[in-house]
Formats: structure tokens, C-alpha cells, sequence
């Protein structure tokens, strides 16, 4: 188990890591979820079949944790809404101002980018997120995400014009709020 | 207001920092090793506090009564002498029953006798499976001695292969509601289409509104405030009939509402928010043709389990995957293999004479539709020992179509 834990990590970490904190957003959260990464892929590993590579295996468990976060999340998120009847206040609890130093020291542009992801769907963040911060090509993220490469083509498309609109918006509002 | 082209937003996510990881790969490996080693726990976490309030339970079932019967003994006679009464009457029911139910029987016999001798409207609409298919079979029998007699004769694709514009997707339910069938008209003949002529039902979502957002991937149905549905075959249509509605945009996500913003209440399904899009390989796909009815159709046939490519090929020989359903595939045809090379999938096949042009083009539409739905992009067929016929070259791997079923009245 070590040396395989061995070769994934010196492979793969970094990517797997920058995946998974761009999808979510969290430090300590991205530090957990990598772990449930490995654990998946260590309990699992007796049933990869090396259809696909050891990348394209690794990424799509990581995708499917992160979904399941966000899954838990939703669910969690309701039961408290229903409970108290807070309606769109449950949308509102994420710290908003909350960015990693890495970030903060960029420009505005990179700033705003970062936090225009979180408005694209999880689909549309985990395509811009293998496409251009990790520069995979798109047979490869369609394998990961078991995809058609024409899904991935249009899902890109949709992710590039969401983030153009997000960004106008988040522009338009600063504009408001300097005039006043 | 700065304007920004692709190429600005794809150089600045590819400028985002890179963020590492601040646990040390030692202690990331023990945390990953412990829990990998830690042994699952044999009683489920929720049995003993379950067992617990079971019990509770119990003993309040038990001790409430009492103590509520010990507060009005008066009560508890009176409810005695109203049992009794109840006893009395219900036995004296009993003493005129049997001539109500003799009645009641004679009237059932009489009824029986009737049905026997005239067969309901149900039956009339509705034949036994078994008579549909044999008449099916003779029905194409027949159908292929007409084609060999005619060669001439215009092949019937089932397929839209260009990527012509101005189609909608509008999917009906086949006669008994088992299968939607998708059919793509021309914008301007959808009032005008005669489900009829098809032998399809009318459609399963009248009433219900579409609206689509390309932009976020997702749509809204939206129902009638107090809309209901009777029975589970009709609830799935209308769910199924949604989702194949929509297919063609790519969708990520598809809410339901009613009018005034609340779930929808979908009889089997429960109270609904949320339908599933249609993912890859959750079907495949048969011929749907009514009793009487000219006319076929791609049928998508859902399959369990998300089966391998191979797998879906043996499933489409199937017979029996509904009424006025059959498979596409002849049962002469044996698929020995399937092997993927960058999106295109391989099939070698083993096969006896074809009765007729029509049946090796109906059948490979049906399994290049079903290899789209699979994520295949382009089919290469290997075996079929027909070089080119009138509408694909088979020694070419041929585009997987789009979209099924033009219909075009």
C-alpha cells in the first residue's frame, strides 16, 4: 500500500490537491477531502480494471467526492432551512470574504475570476477547472468526467459565457456602489 | 466596462496560483492508512438508539391507555355496552347477508357471461402480448416481402443524420404508456401532428410549461397549481417524457415547480423538485411499431445497472421489453466483440443472410443511436460483408446521429 501511495502522491498530489481546492474553496477542506480521495482510491484499488489510466481513475473519485460534498451540503443546508424557515438566509451563511493568501496578493482580475467559479455550476467549475488551470486536453477530461468530448466542447462553451456575465455583473456592481 | 473575450478568461485561469498542500505527505499517509485499516464496525451506529426508542414506544402504547382509562371508569362500561350493541347488529347483518350476496354473485355471473361474449374495450385496445408480437412478425414478414418485391422502394431511416436546425424534440408515450417515443417535428407541424397516425398516445405532459436556460444548463417544468396524477405508468411517462423533452439541450439539471413555486406532487414518485437529465448509458434502444400502424420508431429502452457497450449489444436482441416493442437487431445477428479506439467503437459481427436493405439499415441506426448514448462519437461496423449501401458506407466508421425519429406529416 505504501509504494502505491508513494507513486499517486509523488504523481499526481499537486493536481489532485488544486483540483479539489478550487472546487471547493477551503483550505482545511481540500486537506480532508484529499484524504477521503485516498482512501476511496486505496479500498478501491483491487477493482481498477486499467480501462482507463491511473490519472483519469484517480480524478474521477476525486470529482465524486467533491460532488458528494457538495451533495451533503445541499442536504444538510435544507434540513436546516426547513427547520427554521429561513428561506434564502441559508444561502447567505458562506463567508463571502473568505480567499486564500495565494489569492489575495493578485491582481483584481485573478481575484474576481476566483470568485466568479463559485457562481458556475459544479459541471461548469470542474471543466474550466481541468481545461485551463491544469491544462488537460479534452479526451482527457471527458474520460474523467465519463463524458462525451462533445458534452465537455459545450459545457465549456456554457462555463466561458457564464463567467463572462458573472464577471460583467460583479463589475457593474462595483460600478454602482462607487457612483454612490 | 471591460469587455472580455474567451482568450482573456482562459489566460487568466490559467494564471490563478497554484495552492499547495500544507500537510506533510508522512501525516497524510498516516491519516489514510488508519482509516483504511480501521475495521468496519459490525452493528450498524443507529440500531441500539432505535431499539431504544422502540422500546420506549412500547411502553407508552402499553401504559397510556391505562392511564386514561383508569381516569374515566364510566367511559370504559359505556364503550363495553356500545361494543355489545355493535355485536348485536353486526350479527344481524350477517342474518341478511347471504341474500344480498347471493344477488351480488348472481349479478357478477350474469356480468362474466357478458364480458365472455363481448370483449371489453381495454381488451380491444390492448391485445395479449404474445398475439402482438406474432402479428408483428407477420406484419414485417410480409413488410420485407413487399421491399424485395420492390426494390425501388424509398428506405425509411429513423435517424436525423444532418445537423439540420428548426426541429423540436416532442415526445409522446407508445399506446399502454410502457415506452416514451421521441419524435423531432418541424416547429411549424407540431399543432398539426397526428400522434394517431404513429399509434402513440397523446402526449403525457399537456398543460406543463418548459422553460430553458442554456446559459446555466439547467430548465424549469413548471405544472399547474393542483396538478394531480393517476397511477405510476402515467406518472412515469410524463417524468420520462420531461427529461426526453429536453434531452437534445444538454441540460445539467431540470427543476420541477408548480405555479406557485412548489414541489410537484408526482402520485408514485412523491413530491418532486428535481428530475434527473438523461446520462450515458442508461438506455438503448428497439423498435416501437403499433398494431396496425404503418409507421416505426426508435424506441429508448432503459436498462439497469449502466451495462458495458458489449452488454447493450446482447440486450438489444432482447424481445419482451414491452408491448408493440421489438428488437432492432435480427437474431441471426452474434456481436463477438466491441473494442474502443478514441471514441470509436469497434463492433465485429457474425451474421446470416439479410432479408432485406431496409433490415441492415433499421438495425444500424438503432446501434449507432445507442452507442451515442453510450458517449460513443462514430461506430465502425466489421463483418457485415456489405461494402456500401444507400445510405452509409460501412467500411468507414459513420458519425453516431444526434437526434431520432424525424417524423413528417
Amino acid at each position: 500500500m505504501r509504494t502505491f501511495f508513494d507513486e499517486l502522491y509523488e504523481n499526481y498530489h499537486h493536481d489532485l490537491f488544486q483540483f479539489l481546492i478550487y472546487m471547493v474553496k477551503d483550505r482545511s477542506l481540500a486537506e480532508d477531502l484529499v484524504q477521503d480521495v485516498y482512501v476511496r482510491v486505496m479500498k478501491s484499488y483491487d477493482s481498477f480494471n486499467g480501462k482507463s489510466s491511473e490519472k483519469t481513475w484517480l480524478f474521477s473519485i476525486a470529482r465524486h467526492v467533491a460532488i458528494d460534498y457538495f451533495r451533503k451540503q445541499k442536504r444538510k443546508r435544507n434540513r436546516f432551512m426547513e427547520f427554521f424557515d429561513w428561506t434564502e438566509k441559508g444561502e447567505q451563511i458562506k463567508d463571502q470574504n473568505k480567499m486564500p493568501e495565494e489569492i489575495a496578493v493578485q491582481n483584481d482580475e485573478i481575484q474576481q475570476v476566483y470568485q466568479a467559479l463559485d457562481k458556475c455550476t459544479v459541471d461548469q467549475r470542474s471543466v474550466l477547472i481541468f481545461r485551463f488551470i491544469q491544462g488537460m486536453s479534452i479526451k482527457e477530461t471527458a474520460e474523467i468526467l465519463s463524458w462525451s468530448e462533445s458534452k465537455v466542447k459545450t459545457t465549456q462553451h456554457r462555463a466561458m459565457k457564464a463567467l463572462k456575465m458573472i464577471l460583467e455583473e460583479m463589475e457593474e456592481g462595483r460600478g454602482d456602489r462607487e457612483e454612490a | 466596462m471591460k469587455k472580455r473575450n474567451d482568450e482573456d478568461i482562459k489566460k487568466v485561469l490559467g494564471e490563478l496560483p497554484s495552492m499547495d498542500d500544507r500537510q506533510s505527505k508522512e501525516m497524510l499517509y498516516q491519516k489514510v492508512s488508519s482509516r483504511v485499516n480501521t475495521p468496519k464496525r459490525k452493528v450498524a451506529p443507529w440500531l441500539f438508539p432505535g431499539l431504544a426508542t422502540i422500546a420506549v414506544l412500547l411502553v407508552l402504547a402499553v401504559f397510556i391507555p391505562v392511564f386514561f382509562s383508569n381516569n374515566g371508569m364510566l367511559t370504559v362500561e359505556e364503550s363495553a355496552d356500545r361494543a355489545n350493541e355493535n355485536a348485536e347488529s353486526s350479527s344481524a347483518t350477517e342474518e341478511t347477508a347471504p341474500s344480498l350476496d347471493s344477488s351480488t354473485s348472481e349479478s357478477e355471473k350474469e356480468s362474466a357471461e357478458i364480458k365472455e361474449a363481448e370483449p371489453s374495450s381495454e381488451d380491444k385496445d390492448l391485445p395479449p402480448e404474445e398475439n402482438v408480437e406474432e402479428s408483428q412478425e407477420k406484419e414485417e414478414e410480409s413488410k420485407l416481402e413487399e421491399t424485395q418485391e420492390e426494390p425501388e422502394a424509398e428506405l425509411e431511416s429513423l435517424v436525423l443524420r444532418s445537423d439540420e436546425g428548426g426541429y423540436d424534440t416532442v415526445s409522446y408515450p407508445g399506446k399502454n404508456a410502457e415506452v416514451i417515443l421521441p419524435t423531432l417535428q418541424k416547429q411549424q407541424d407540431v399543432d398539426t401532428f397526428s400522434p394517431e397516425r404513429y399509434g402513440l398516445a397523446e402526449r403525457a405532459v399537456e398543460g406543463i410549461e418548459y422553460e430553458v436556460d442554456e446559459t446555466k444548463g439547467s430548465a424549469v417544468v413548471t405544472f399547474p397549481d393542483g396538478f394531480t396524477v393517476s397511477g405510476s405508468a402515467w406518472a412515469s411517462a410524463i417524468v420520462e417524457s420531461i427529461r426526453w423533452d429536453l434531452e437534445n439541450f444538454q441540460l445539467e439539471e431540470i427543476f420541477v415547480q408548480t405555479e406557485s413555486g412548489n414541489p410537484v406532487n408526482l402520485g408514485s414518485y412523491g413530491e418532486m423538485s428535481e428530475v434527473p437529465v438523461i446520462q450515458q448509458r442508461e438506455y438503448i434502444f428497439q423498435l416501437y411499431q403499433y398494431e396496425g400502424s404503418s409507421e416505426r420508431l426508435l424506441a429508448p429502452i432503459s436498462v439497469d445497472g449502466s451495462p458495458t457497450f458489449q452488454d447493450a449489444l446482447s440486450l438489444m436482441k432482447e424481445k419482451g421489453r414491452g408491448l408493440f416493442v421489438s428488437p432492432a437487431v435480427p437474431e441471426h445477428v452474434q456481436f463477438t466483440s466491441t473494442t474502443v479506439d478514441e471514441g470509436i467503437v469497434n463492433i465485429n459481427l457474425q451474421h446470416e443472410s439479410w432479408a432485406s436493405e431496409q433490415q441492415l439499415l433499421t438495425m444500424v441506426e438503432a446501434i449507432l443511436v445507442t452507442a451515442g448514448q453510450f458517449g460513443f462519437e462514430k461506430v465502425k461496423f466489421n463483418g457485415v460483408n456489405v461494402r456500401e449501401f444507400s445510405t452509409y458506407d460501412l467500411e468507414e466508421p459513420i458519425d453516431v446521429p444526434d437526434r431520432i425519429n424525424p417524423v413528417v406529416e
